[in-house]
């Protein structure tokens, strides 16, 4: 009985404000997608299915869509293959400063996010720096964008980004293997690169799937950075609902593309939590 | 010795990691160094050296009126998601109940899901359900969201490592269970408190993507900023208040892990 | 006239299983009654209730079915804080944050004894358990035999009606653990505290207690004094878990009140016990350093005052130092361990391996157990 009290006294208070402002809006927004006209709230408004309807004949809504799960994993992949060396140096060959080591890496990423994408708006930018820099090599003729306003900056910079992010949960990942496991292999006859393939990546490969996912999901909800450095060409789902809300004011059919990008993100956690105990991830 | 030494560090992955940490942290000297060129354009070869952008950023009322209201926002969504973010920490940690799972799952989704459609989702419930206008508030709240589950990972972590025997000792000296949190949980998970509230209020001083859509007119430092983008001439400014904002977070994500690591060390489980 | 100071009536816990896992029936209709001023051990292998029982008494579980009285008291609803009861921690479990001097006591600030008063109990406490002058230390600076004594005193500063120690000497090395066992002896004798003491190791329990309950799967098999549960062991387990014992089974020849004749392996022996009819089946358990070894052809197993003798080859002979161990195997193929001490003329080679001998022992000596 007491311990229920405590309990109770405990979890009601973050149990409720989760549930009031994160559950709930999500829901709201849900039901959202089936009213019908623009503006929002408008409770004379049947319940239709319009919205899904245009949705589905949209074909650049829904290119759009596909662009983004492609470039996110793009930039998810990208972000693997140039972090996996970096933990496994620091792992293997870093020695006793291989936390300092790492933590050098991770400040970065824990800088702010504008502030990065905006360095890189200046590397890149028409005058930017890259440009003149180039110019001033005599490389180049004046004012030639470099790669900015294009589907490749975004890239570019948001691997800039995540790329720290990714260190940890592969350098953890590899950290944990058992040292005698190589060791046997090596003992069974493997050389370098089959120890490494057929005994460290496997091993390694939560951490990866951990990393891959930590960076494809923000990915797909990205607007910022195609924003500034995206242009027309580099346009990704998540402008086309910052649209919906800030210009078109079709706050359902806005709703119904955060949904569809909720779903789309939230399938392959799904996947992987059917494998992995969240409470086991989390520590606790 | 010194020859192996040598080879190491000569080695392909010593390389590889060396050019990587100075691609990681080349744009942000860049930034700190375009803070004191000479001319309103950011190009190469730099100009002269010279403090105006700094002077700039110091006398703009906007600016600074931003920058309180990021700290404002940041240190109570901060203080606000510490407690409700401990709170569920021990709950999750030392007991065991229905839902338990259920609610481990939820909380962690506001890290995991885009913000955008977080801020959509608290944009609709603010404005067409309860019909509230936008303010410093709403966008509390809705960095409360985001921190809880941020707080509840630190703390449950230092937490879960510390001897629950401890809780139990003092209930036996004669501490009911709230002077027991009180008075041996929480001094000891301190540290993981502190790292906590640091990490919290750097998410929030940073955020853009969800706060876009319940800020209201009082904007907060990334909002204002980002507005200023839009126009070239004040781009510097912004390059400005950019290298300050870096210098000073790099300071305290040393200090939110050197105090992280001191509660580690100091009070793990005895044997 | 000694009092009863706890009393468990029909004491039952379960714990409830989770996630599919079968419920555990943790302590099962617990029976007991402790006296004041007692040492009390509760005796049992990993797994038998003893700590759970512990747990019941400082009020950190609560009994599922049964009645706990402390002084009287039903304990219902009671929580920890409220008994009159102080534990010593398996790990210690002292305050990391606060020093010795303030793990001390911290009982004390719980009741809001002022500053100075305190130093002056936390003093002498300390001056108890032979840690003066340490209050400032960093606990995490102390030995574990230091960090043990803080949580003694830190226990004990209460003045508490019972003191629980959960097996608070088994982290520590072999000496400082039997040095430690005679001083809490003393200290217990000294204070007058009744102790209820938790441990699987079995020569402690029969060293420092005053009587033992042994437990085994939940279930209480015994209370006796050390030495009555050492000689006079009710169930197969008690004699196997205390000390080392041999089983014969036979069956019941003849019985005359307390004195049995046992056919065993062919042969008539006597022993002693409690419970049978002629005809049954039963063990007989012997320790094997009341057996003693005769040369056949020796022993006229008629006329002698020992019991006839069990006809045997060596199979074993083990010197120790202080005995010697032999092995003997009998007729029925079962085997009896035999610790002969090593004195006068033949000091360690009385008999070897091979060598037919002879089994003999005082009637007195072997038990007919009863489960």
């Amino acid at each position: 009985m007491e311990r229920n009290s405590r309990i109770f006294a405990l979890m009601t208070p973050p149990v409720v404000f989760l549930a009031v402002l994160f559950v709930l809006p999500l829901a709201i927004m849900a039901l959202f997608t089936f009213r019908g006209g623009s503006f929002g709230l408008d409770t004379s408004q049947p319940w239709t299915l319009e919205h899904y309807q245009k949705f589905i004949a949209n074909t650049t809504f829904l290119r759009v869509f596909w662009r983004s799960i492609v470039l996110s994993f793009e930039v998810s992949t990208l972000c693997i293959l140039l972090a996996y060396p970096i933990a496994y140096y620091l792992s293997f060959h870093a020695g006793p400063k291989r936390i300092t080591l790492l933590t050098m890496i991770l400040v970065p990423a824990w800088i702010s996010y504008l502030l990065r994408v905006l360095s890189w708006k200046i590397i890149l930018g028409g005058t930017g720096f890259a440009a003149s820099f180039l110019m001033w090599l005599g490389l180049v003729e004046k004012g030639v964008p470099i790669l900015i306003y294009s589907p490749a900056a975004t890239v570019i910079t948001l691997v800039y980004v995540w790329v720290p992010f990714i260190a940890l949960p592969i350098f953890a990942a590899i950290e944990r293997i058992d040292p005698s496991l190589l060791e046997a292999s090596a003992d069974l006859g493997g050389n370098q690169s089959a120890t490494f393939l057929r005994v460290t990546l496997p091993l390694s490969l939560p951490g990866i799937i951990a990393g891959f996912l930590f960076v494809f999901i923000p990915t797909v909800g990205e607007y910022v950075t195609p924003m500034l450095v995206g242009g027309p060409k580099g346009v990704m789902f998540g402008n086309m609902i910052w649209g919906q809300f800030m210009r078109a004011l079709n706050w359902p059919m806005g709703s119904l593309m955060s949904l569809v990008m909720f779903v789309a993100v939230l399938l392959p956690i799904i996947i992987v939590a059917r494998f992995v105990r969240l409470s086991d991830l989390a520590g606790v | 010795m010194r020859d192996v030494q040598f080879k190491k560090f000569l080695s392909p992955a010593s390389i590889y990691f060396w050019i990587f940490a100075v691609f990681l942290y080349f744009p942000i000297f860049l930034l700190v160094i375009l803070s004191f060129n000479d001319s309103a354009l950011l190009r190469f070869p730099l100009k002269g050296f010279t403090l105006d952008w700094y002077k700039t950023v110091l006398r703009s009322h906007e600016l600074v009126g931003a920058l309180q209201n990021s700290v404002v926002v940041g240190v109570v969504s901060s203080v606000v998601s510490g407690v409700l973010g401990t709170m569920a920490a021990i709950g999750i940690v030392r007991f065991r109940f229905p839902g338990r799972n259920l609610f481990l799952a939820i909380s962690a989704l506001p890290l995991v899901i885009p913000a955008i459609v977080i801020g959509v989702a608290l944009l609709i419930l603010f404005r067409s359900i309860l019909d509230v206008d936008l303010s410093l508030w709403t966008l509390g709240l809705s960095h409360v969201v985001i921190n809880i589950p941020i707080v509840m990972l630190i703390v449950a972590s230092r937490l879960a490592g510390m001897d629950a025997n401890l809780e139990e000792a003092a209930m036996d000296l004669g501490a009911s269970y709230w002077t027991a949190q009180l008075r041996v949980t929480l001094p000891i998970v301190f540290p993981a408190l502190i790292a906590a509230f640091l990490t919290a209020f750097t998410t929030s001083f940073d955020e853009y993507a969800m706060s876009v859509f319940v800020v209201g007119t009082k904007p907060t430092l990334p909002v204002y900023m980002y507005s200023m983008l839009r126009f070239p001439r004040k781009i510097p400014v912004v390059v400005t208040m950019a290298s300050i904002i870096l210098v000073a977070s790099i300071a305290l994500i040393f200090l939110a892990e050197q105090l992280r690591r001191a509660g580690q060390n100091s009070t793990s489980k005895v044997r | 006239m000694p009092s009863t100071v706890v009393s468990l009536s029909n004491v039952t816990k379960i714990f409830p299983g989770f996630r599919g896992a079968e419920p555990v029936l943790a302590v099962n209709d617990v029976s007991l009654n402790i006296m004041a001023g007692e040492f009390f051990t509760l005796l049992g292998p990993s797994g038998c209730g003893k700590t759970t029982t512990l747990r019941l008494i400082a009020g950190f579980e609560t009994p599922s079915e049964g009645e706990l009285l402390i002084q009287g008291e039903p304990t219902l609803g009671v929580p920890p804080n409220k008994r009159p009861v102080n534990t010593v921690f398996q790990n210690y479990a002292l305050f990391p944050h606060l020093d010795v001097g303030q793990n001390v006591g911290f009982g004390l600030a719980m009741r809001k004894v002022p500053k100075d008063q305190r130093q002056g109990h936390v003093r002498k406490v300390l001056e108890l358990v032979q840690l003066s002058g340490m209050e400032d230390r960093k606990t995490s600076q102390l030995s574990g035999g230091q960090q043990q004594r803080v949580a003694l005193a830190r226990a004990l500063i209460n003045e508490p009606t019972v003191l629980l120690l959960d097996e608070p000497l088994g982290a520590l090395d072999l000496k400082l653990r039997k040095a430690m066992q005679l001083e809490l002896k003393h200290l217990q004798e000294q204070v007058g505290i009744t102790f209820i003491y938790v441990t699987h190791d079995q020569e402690e329990a029969l060293t420092m207690s005053d009587r033992i309950g042994l437990m085994n799967e939940g279930h209480l098999l015994q209370v006796d004094e050390p030495v009555s549960i050492y000689e006079y062991p009710q169930t197969r387990f008690t004699a196997d878990f205390i000390g080392e014992t041999n089983f014969l089974s036979g069956k019941i020849a003849a019985r005359d009140g307390p004195q049995f004749q046992v056919e065993v392996a062919g042969w008539k022996v006597e022993a002693i016990g409690t419970q049978g009819t002629v005809g049954d089946a039963v063990t007989i358990a012997i320790r094997p350093e009341k057996l003693s070894l005769v040369a056949t052809g020796t022993v006229d197993g008629v006329t002698s005052k020992k019991a006839r003798g069990l006809l045997g080859q060596i199979q074993e002979e083990v010197y120790i130092g202080t005995d010697t161990r032999y092995v003997v195997r009998l007729s029925s193929e079962e085997e009896l361990v035999i610790r002969v001490q090593n004195v006068g003329s033949h000091s360690g080679r009385a008999f070897s391996s091979g060598e037919k001998v002879q089994v003999v022992w005082d009637a007195n000596d072997a038990r007919v157990l009863t489960a």
